[in-house]
């Protein structure tokens, strides 16, 4: 009883301390396993809008060719007025791995991303509508 | 024989059903994996399962083997969950078809024989990868993840309950039987083998094609330290390498033959070997061929050999591997006497404190203790337990006078000095730490995530040492040994700063302990499920611990 008790008091402040590291593992990242794309060795996750005209790429590196350990990540931005601009990103990508590539780009309506991964590439477009 | 082996793949059919049942749920929570990266520092590694349609169907054909033997109409169970998958566009029919063929048939069983099968190919497509060869196997890596990462939040209470485990032990039952189908020596021989293995990846494969330095301190302290004693010579070894000077004349001689570069390398393969040789002898000592053998397999496998190698620890971990070794010879001491047993015991516990200073001190007085209690505890023990413990004692006063004035005569700071510098700044480390408040907390867990990098996140370590010291308890004389160790541990790691609570928990022999607890979850099985589900459960428990220390070898290399 007195070692339980006393096990009670020691751990009583533990889930404070340990939920500061709760991105270790807690990623929200949900794909559903049916999902073809996780079959190749990356995918777009999302392409979301930030504050300041900045667009936040996330990729997610699959468990596909895992002894691939970088990637390039190329962001093809179109605006609505037919501007383009190419950004590229040399990213370490262990399997696994969700990659955040933020690009400036306040007028985008359309996204294409190429991921290449030890020479397989996967290209992904998304539509944005206006800003 | 093939009826054995098809009854098994059967089970491993089951078991790999349902841990792919298992990564699904954990993936639709949104777990990840921690894992070390040397560009990196601490990746998240993100658990997905990756079946596509192809998988699926693969998954199905899994869960027909275990279904026929519940009876032909079974058969149609999981082409029904596949077609119900593929309708639904997720596979959560045939996660459930898993869980319900396991709850009917033998899931005990299954379970273990899916890890063995999983841990396998996990194991088979790290050393492809370390060799660089290209195999068209699947990456098993998420089904790895998912037998640890939902306990990894757990991790550092686990690791306090292993420094709280001697007081677990009057909850623990009264009488432990320790149990093992597998003979020792085949055991210490993959012990070994496992050894060179997670060395050779490290350093002797395509992931380190440039043989790179690997660990903190072979960069920051061995090879530039090499480098000056082959400049000074021998008499350096002792200015040099005042705090561990045999560890250095070994690394002055290794530099001496194979050159600075070399000579590290060949000092991180050292405590690998000798640490496994020793838990095997002493181990066979306190319980026995068989938990030797499981010693000796763990110790490549445990939580000295992955912080020993991220921190390039070698001469903590030679100093600890030398302890082990006077702890057999003490052990035999006080069982049959015989004077060249005390005298190897005592020159064993002077190398091992030569070796490394600080190592050498928790080893004396872990040892101390140890015979201190034996001497309380039997009374044929406490005539032979008093003479080696007076006996290491003047050794300790005449070393420790003799090496501060050789040290000073010598410009270098002796024993005694680092004792008292160590000894000072630990307790006014104590004097101002507060026990488990938050701030304290918040030192642990950075310093069991962030600092050892995820060398300490194998829960196994943690449960089956605190399920193995409380069960011992302070009955025999392996308790005798482990749990006052443990006790001086906790109270080293509990007090210390953060930058050195993991270097404080890598201070206990851990394949003894893990080993006494795998011998007794292995009794438990055998009892109720028979020994071939005990062999089939040490089995997976084991290459689960060489996937995770052979996977993070392959991190500190790439």
């Amino acid at each position: 009883m007195a070692v339980c008790a006393l096990l009670a008091y020691v751990l009583s402040r533990y889930p404070g301390a340990a939920a500061r590291y709760a991105d270790f593992w807690s990623s929200g990242v949900r794909v559903n396993p049916l999902d073809a794309r996780l079959l190749r060795p990356a995918l777009v996750y999302a392409v979301e809008r930030e504050e300041g005209g900045e667009l936040r790429v996330l990729v997610l590196r699959t468990y596909a060719l895992p002894e691939a350990r970088n990637a390039t990540v190329t962001v093809r931005v179109f605006g609505g007025d037919g501007g383009e601009g190419i950004f590229v990103f040399g990213e370490r990508a262990p399997p696994g791995r969700l990659l955040a590539c933020v690009v400036h780009a306040p007028a985008v309506v359309r996204v294409r991303v190429e991921v290449e991964v030890d020479g397989a590439r996967v290209v992904e477009e998304r539509w944005l509508g206006g800003p | 024989m093939s009826g054995r082996l098809l009854e098994f793949a059967g089970s491993a059919a089951l078991g790999a059903g349902l841990l792919l049942a298992w990564v699904y749920a954990l993936s639709l929570l949104g777990f990840s994996c921690p894992s070390w990266d040397p560009r990196l520092s601490i990746v998240p590694r993100v658990l997905l399962l990756p079946l596509g349609y192809g998988g699926a169907l693969l998954w199905a054909l899994l869960l027909l083997p275990p279904s026929l033997s519940l009876g032909r109409l079974w058969l149609a169970a999981p082409l029904l969950a596949l077609a119900l998958t593929l309708f639904l566009g997720d596979p959560l029919p045939l996660a459930l078809l898993s869980l319900l063929l396991a709850f009917k048939g033998r899931s005990f069983e299954a379970l273990p024989a899916g890890i063995v099968a999983v841990e396998l190919v996990v194991l088979l497509g790290l050393a492809a990868y370390a060799y660089g060869l290209r195999l068209p196997l699947l990456s098993a890596l998420p089904l790895h993840f998912s037998l640890y990462c939902f306990l990894v939040p757990a991790v550092p209470a686990l690791a306090l309950l292993a420094c709280f485990s001697p007081l677990l032990a009057p909850l623990a039952p009264r009488r432990a039987e320790l149990s093992l189908p597998v003979r020792g020596k085949p055991l210490l021989a993959f012990g070994l083998l496992e050894s060179f293995l997670v060395w050779s990846v490290v350093y002797a494969s395509a992931l380190n094609p440039g043989a790179r330095l690997v660990g903190v301190d072979a960069v920051t302290r061995y090879y530039p330290h090499a480098l000056q004693l082959l400049e000074g010579g021998l008499p350096s070894v002792l200015k040099v390498g005042y705090d561990r000077p045999l560890h250095y004349l070994l690394l002055y001689g290794l530099a001496r033959a194979l050159g600075p570069y070399d000579a590290v390398r060949a000092l991180a393969l050292t405590p690998l070997l000798l640490y496994a040789l020793a838990s095997y002898l002493v181990a066979r000592e306190l319980w026995g061929g068989r938990v030797a053998g499981l010693a000796a397999a763990v110790a490549p496998a445990t939580y000295t050999a992955t912080a020993g190698l991220f921190g390039g620890l070698y001469g903590n971990w030679t100093a600890l591997a030398l302890a082990l070794l006077a702890c057999a010879a003490a052990v035999r001491w006080l069982r049959r006497g015989g004077a060249a047993r005390l005298v190897l015991y005592l020159l064993l516990l002077a190398a091992a404190a030569g070796v490394h200073v600080y190592m050498g001190a928790v080893a004396f007085a872990a040892l101390s203790l140890f015979l201190l209690l034996a001497a309380a505890r039997k009374r044929e023990w406490r005539r032979r337990a008093l003479a080696a413990l007076t006996l290491q004692l003047v050794l300790a006063l005449v070393g420790l006078y003799a090496g501060e004035r050789y040290f000073s005569a010598l410009g270098a700071r002796g024993p005694l000095s680092i004792v008292r510098l160590n000894v000072n700044l630990w307790l006014r480390r104590a004097a101002s730490v507060k026990l488990f408040s938050e701030q304290w907390w918040g030192d642990f867990c950075f310093a069991i995530y962030r600092y050892a990098a995820t060398a300490a996140l194998d829960p196994t370590v943690w449960l089956l040492t605190a399920l193995a010291v409380a069960v011992l308890g302070f009955r025999d004389l392996g308790g005798l040994l482990l749990a006052p160790w443990m006790l001086l541990t906790a109270l080293l790691a509990l007090t210390a700063p953060s930058s050195l609570i993991y270097r404080s928990l890598f201070d206990f022999p851990y394949p003894l302990a893990e080993a006494v607890g795998l011998a007794y979850l292995a009794a438990l099985v055998e009892g109720r499920l028979g020994g071939r589900a005990a062999l089939v459960w040490v089995a997976a428990l084991l290459l689960f611990k060489l996937g995770f220390a052979l996977f993070f070898a392959v991190g500190l290399a790439s």
